[in-house]
C-alpha cells in the first residue's frame, strides 16, 4: 500500500506538469483552433531560462519563474504577431499555420542546442532537496512546488474566466467568434492574449519540472506529446479538462509502469486516449469546440 | 662588376634558401585530429589532446618519423556529426594529412566511417564506444572498449557479487543493445535475476522502476542508462532509501553526470578500460604530469596516448619510397599489432589487431571503478 502512495506522489506531480502544458494547448486552441506543436519546446525554453537565470545567475525562484513565463509568453506572442498574422493576411490555411508552429519547435530545439549544448543541465529548486517522510511515503519537497505552481495557475485562470470581463470576452471568442465580434470584442487581441498565456504556462511547466528531470534541448517532445494527450482526454479547449486530463495521463504513466510494465507505460496512455476519443470524441468534459464543425 | 655579381649571388642564395624552406615543410607530416574542444563535451577532448601533443613533442625531438616532423591539425568537432563530417572531408582531401585520429564520440565516428573507408584512409577512433564503429569497414579502429564489452564486464561482475540482480535499460539503441548482451551473459552465468525494467531515455520520473527493484529486494542493479537518467536513478534510489549496489557504464564517471547527481552516485561502480596504477599507465601519467602539471583520472588521455603511439609505430613501417605514408601499408602494419601493452587496459591485457578485429580492448581489458566524490577509485577485484 505504501508503494501505491509512493507511486501516487510521482503520478500527481507529473500530472500537474502535463495539466499545465495542456492548459496552454487548450487556451490557444479555444480562440484560434490552432494545434500548437511548439508547446513542448516553449516548456523547454522555460527550463533553459531556469538554467541561466536560476543556475548561472542564481536569481531567486519567483523572479526566474516570472522571467520564464513572461519572456517565453512574450516570445510566443511575437511569433503570433509577426508570423501567424502574416499567414492570416495571405489567407493561408490553418494547416500551414500548424506547420509553422512545427517549424518553430524545430528552430527552438536547434537554437537551444547551440546556446546550451546537448547534454542535461541541473536547474536549482527553490526548496531543500531533503525528502519529507510521511508514514512510509517519501515526498521530495520540490514535488510540492510542482503541484502548488500548477494549482495556482489553474486557480488564477478560473478566477480570470469567472471574475473578469476580459476572461468572459475570451471565453465568448472561443465559443462564438462571430457573435463576440458583434458585441465589440476584438478577436485578434484575444488570440494574441491566449498565445501569451499559452507560451507562459508552457514555460512555467518546463521550469518547475526541470529540477526533477533536468533541462535539455530535447526534453520538449515528450512533454508536448503527454500534454497533448492530456488535452485530448480532458477535452480540447477546456480549462477543467486540462487539469483532469493531465492527472489521468500522470496516473496512467506512473501506475502503468509501477503495476504492469515500464516497457508499456506509454502504451497505456495512448490506448486510453484512443478509447476516450472513440467513445467520447470531444473528450471527457465534452468540449463543444471539437464537435466536428469543420467536417 | 664584382659588386653586381655579389648582389646577384646574394639574390641567388636568398632564392635557394627561400625555395628550400617550403620544401622542408612539405616533408612535414600533418596528423589530423577530430576532437571535441568546446561545448559540454569538451572535457572528453581536453586531456586526450594534451596527451597527443606531448607524444608529438617527443616524436619530433627524436627526429620525427623517418626524418619527417609531425604537425598536429586539431579540429573541434563539438561531438556533432555534421561538423565531424566536414572535418573528415577536409582531412581526406588534403594531401598533406597522412594520419587521422579521433573522433571521440560514437555518433561522429559512425558518421565519418564511410568517408575514411571511401578514401581508403586509416582512422583511429579514440573514445567512441558504440559497437558499430568497426563494423562494415576495414579502415576504422577502436581504442576505447565497445559497449558490448562494458555490458559483459558489468554482467560478469554482477554474477560474481550480486545475490539478487536487477537490470534497468533505456529503450535507445545503446540500452537495448547492451541489455541483450547483459541478458545473455547473466543466463550463461546462471545469475539470479529478480527484476528487469525499462525506461524511455529522458523519462521524467524513475521512481516506479526503483520501487519495483525495492519490492524485488534487489541488491545489485545493472543500469544500462546514460547521462541524466543515471543521475536520476542515483537520486531516486537515495531518496527512496534503496541501497543496492548501482553499476553502470564508463559514462557515469563523466563530470556532467556527477554534477547532476550532486553526490548521489557516490559508491556506484562503473566499467572502465583504465587502471592508473598499472605500470604502463603510471609511466604515461608521470610524463603527462611532468608536462602539464595535472594527473587525469579518466581514460581519455590514455586513449589518446595509445592511439598516437600505435599510429606512430605503424607509420614508421608505412613510409614509401617517395616519403609518403602509404595508407594500405599503414593498415597492414596496424593489423599486425600483437601483444601491445598500452596505457589503456587493465592487468596484463594487450592490444591485438588483425584484419578482422580492429577493437583494442576486450573484457579482460576492462575492470570496475568506484565513484567517490570527485575521485574515481579502483574496485579491487580479481577478474573472471
Amino acid at each position: 500500500m505504501i508503494d501505491f502512495f509512493q507511486l501516487l506522489v510521482g503520478a500527481i506531480a507529473l500530472g500537474a506538469i502535463y495539466a499545465l502544458i495542456a492548459l496552454g494547448f487548450n487556451l490557444i486552441f479555444a480562440t484560434s483552433r490552432l494545434m500548437n506543436f511548439a508547446q513542448g519546446d516553449l516548456a523547454m525554453l522555460g527550463a533553459m531560462v531556469g538554467v541561466t537565470f536560476g543556475g548561472t545567475l542564481k536569481l531567486p525562484f519567483p523572479l526566474v519563474a516570472l522571467a520564464a513565463a513572461g519572456g517565453v509568453g512574450l516570445l510566443f506572442f511575437l511569433f503570433e504577431f509577426a508570423v501567424l498574422r502574416s499567414f492570416v493576411r495571405r489567407k493561408a490555411t490553418l494547416t500551414s499555420m500548424v506547420m509553422a508552429t512545427l517549424a518553430l519547435s524545430l528552430f527552438l530545439q536547434g537554437a537551444a542546442e547551440i546556446v546550451w549544448g546537448r547534454l542535461e543541465h541541473p536547474v536549482p529548486s527553490p526548496v531543500s532537496a531533503e525528502p519529507i517522510h510521511l508514514g512510509g511515503v517519501v515526498v521530495s519537497p520540490h514535488y510540492l512546488v510542482v503541484v502548488g505552481v500548477s494549482l495556482l495557475a489553474f486557480a488564477v485562470m478560473y478566477a480570470f474566466f469567472r471574475g473578469t470581463l476580459l476572461g468572459k470576452a475570451l471565453l465568448a471568442t472561443g465559443y462564438e467568434p462571430e457573435s463576440a465580434r458583434l458585441v465589440g470584442i476584438n478577436p485578434t487581441f484575444m488570440v494574441a492574449l491566449t498565445f501569451f498565456l499559452g507560451g507562459g504556462f508552457a514555460a512555467l511547466a518546463g521550469l518547475v519540472v526541470s529540477p526533477i528531470t533536468f533541462a535539455a534541448p530535447w526534453m520538449g517532445l515528450s512533454l508536448a506529446v503527454k500534454g497533448f494527450a492530456a488535452a485530448m482526454i480532458g477535452g480540447l479547449g477546456s480549462v477543467a479538462g486540462a487539469l483532469i486530463g493531465g492527472l489521468i495521463v500522470g496516473l496512467l504513466e506512473t501506475l502503468g509502469a509501477g503495476y504492469v510494465s515500464s516497457a508499456y507505460a506509454d502504451v497505456f496512455i495512448f490506448l486510453s486516449l484512443m478509447l476516450v476519443l472513440f467513445f467520447m470524441p470531444s473528450g471527457l468534459l465534452g468540449s463543444p469546440l471539437v464537435t466536428g464543425e469543420h467536417f | 662588376m664584382p659588386s653586381s655579381r655579389l648582389v646577384l649571388s646574394a639574390a641567388a642564395a636568398i632564392f635557394v634558401l627561400a625555395s628550400a624552406a617550403p620544401r622542408a615543410s612539405a616533408q612535414e607530416y600533418v596528423l589530423g585530429l577530430s576532437v571535441p574542444l568546446s561545448g559540454q563535451t569538451a572535457f572528453i577532448g581536453e586531456s586526450a589532446l594534451k596527451a597527443i601533443r606531448l607524444k608529438i613533442e617527443q616524436i619530433n625531438e627524436n627526429g620525427g618519423i623517418k626524418g619527417h616532423k609531425i604537425r598536429l591539425d586539431a579540429q573541434d568537432d563539438k561531438c556533432d556529426p555534421t561538423t565531424g563530417v566536414n572535418i573528415a572531408q577536409r582531412f581526406v582531401n588534403d594531401d598533406n594529412v597522412v594520419g587521422m585520429l579521433g573522433p571521440f564520440c560514437s555518433a561522429v565516428s559512425i558518421a565519418v566511417k564511410p568517408i575514411f573507408a571511401r578514401a581508403k584512409m586509416v582512422d583511429l577512433t579514440i573514445a567512441s564506444t558504440s559497437d558499430a564503429i568497426t563494423k562494415d569497414t576495414n579502415w576504422s579502429f577502436q581504442i576505447a572498449a565497445p559497449d558490448g564489452v562494458y555490458a559483459r564486464t558489468l554482467a560478469n561482475y554482477a554474477a560474481d557479487h550480486g545475490k539478487r540482480i536487477a537490470v534497468l535499460n533505456d529503450t535507445s539503441a545503446f540500452g537495448l543493445g547492451a541489455y541483450t548482451t547483459v541478458e545473455n551473459t547473466l543466463k550463461e552465468r546462471k545469475a539470479n535475476v529478480v527484476a528487469h525494467e525499462q525506461i524511455t531515455a529522458g523519462q521524467p520520473d524513475v521512481s516506479p522502476q526503483v520501487i519495483k527493484f525495492k519490492q524485488a529486494d534487489a541488491d545489485f542493479v545493472i543500469a544500462l542508462v546514460l547521462g541524466g537518467d543515471a543521475a536520476k536513478l542515483c537520486l531516486t534510489s537515495r531518496d527512496l532509501g534503496f541501497k543496492a549496489q548501482l553499476a553502470g557504464q564508463t559514462a557515469w564517471s563523466f563530470p556532467n553526470v556527477l554534477a547532476l547527481a550532486k553526490g548521489a552516485c557516490d559508491g556506484a561502480i562503473f566499467t572502465d578500460p583504465f587502471d592508473p596504477t598499472k605500470p604502463e599507465a603510471k609511466a604515461f601519467l608521470d610524463q603527462y604530469e611532468k608536462r602539464w602539471n595535472e594527473r587525469p583520472q579518466s581514460y581519455f588521455a590514455a586513449a589518446g596516448w595509445d592511439a598516437i603511439t600505435l599510429w606512430k609505430n605503424a607509420a614508421e613501417k608505412a613510409v614509401d619510397g617517395s616519403g609518403k605514408v602509404d595508407q594500405q601499408k599503414l593498415l597492414n602494419a596496424l593489423n599486425d599489432v600483437k601483444d601491445y601493452k598500452g596505457a589503456m587496459g587493465v592487468g596484463g591485457a594487450t592490444i591485438n589487431f588483425s584484419a578482422t578485429n580492429h577493437i583494442a580492448l576486450g573484457v579482460e581489458g576492462t575492470h570496475l571503478r568506484r565513484i567517490s566524490g570527485d575521485k574515481l577509485l579502483a574496485v579491487e577485484e580479481a577478474k573472471k
